[in-house]
């Protein structure tokens, strides 16, 4: 997902919380923690997707270029 | 083989399907084993390439495509583009968070390098202005 016309999440990140300081920082009061970004931990996402992955792929829901892939999205590789 | 202006065509109908979501069009304007790097993410089969376009189908309209430079070394394609398009639909930014349409006019530039072979294109890399995308959703602050 995501080869063209998405930002980095870290960008993404970044962004959230900029454009939230920004209207804080304008509006005279002290900034606000950064706004509710509700992506889990990576790591536990990552894992999760990954054994999601696996399963489809035994399954043969998945063929092996398709779960490399696959895999190699989820690894930001 | 394709002459230079054949494959000028072709880059420029990759990256129109790759705003548009046109997943149609990757099965003539690139090969099976197509691999491609974006600095987001890679995709390493047509098949992949043709779901991750999927994703973006309807979140821009009214696109206006612009080739300012497109240079052939061998069969290598090099283009540098400008896009301006309206982001009319919804549009999936990360995993957990979609942006439903904010009916902006994005303008964005880039380059799309791309090997040929025979009249697809088997690999390329693509770099584009990824802050110039957070702007132009109003995802960052103007000043």
């Amino acid at each position: 997902m995501g080869l063209f016309l998405r930002p980095r999440r870290p960008l993404l990140r970044v962004a959230a919380g900029a454009a939230t300081a920004t209207v804080a920082y304008k509006a005279g009061q002290a900034p606000p923690p950064p706004p509710a970004y509700t992506a889990s931990a990576p790591g536990t996402d990552t894992i999760a997707e990954l054994e999601k992955l696996a399963r489809l792929h035994e399954s043969g829901a998945l063929s092996d270029e398709e779960f490399a892939a696959a895999k190699a999205r989820v690894l930001g590789v | 083989m394709s002459d230079a202006g054949d494959r000028a065509a072709i880059v420029r109908k990759a990256l129109e399907a790759a705003v548009t979501g046109d997943e149609a069009a990757a099965e003539w304007v690139y090969t099976d084993d197509v691999a491609g790097w974006s600095p987001v993410a890679t995709v390493a089969s047509r098949e992949a390439l043709a779901a991750d376009m999927r994703g973006r189908k309807g979140a821009f309209s009214d696109v206006d495509l612009a080739l300012d430079a497109v240079d052939e070394v061998g069969d290598k394609v090099i283009a540098e583009w400008r896009l301006a398009a309206t982001h009319s639909g919804a549009l999936e930014l990360d995993e957990d968070f979609q942006l439903e349409a904010t009916g902006r006019r994005v303008e964005l530039r880039g380059v799309l390098i791309a090997e040929f072979e025979g009249d697809r294109i088997n690999r390329f890399r693509h770099y584009w202005d990824e802050v110039a995308l957070l702007e132009g959703l109003g995802l960052l602050p103007k000043d």
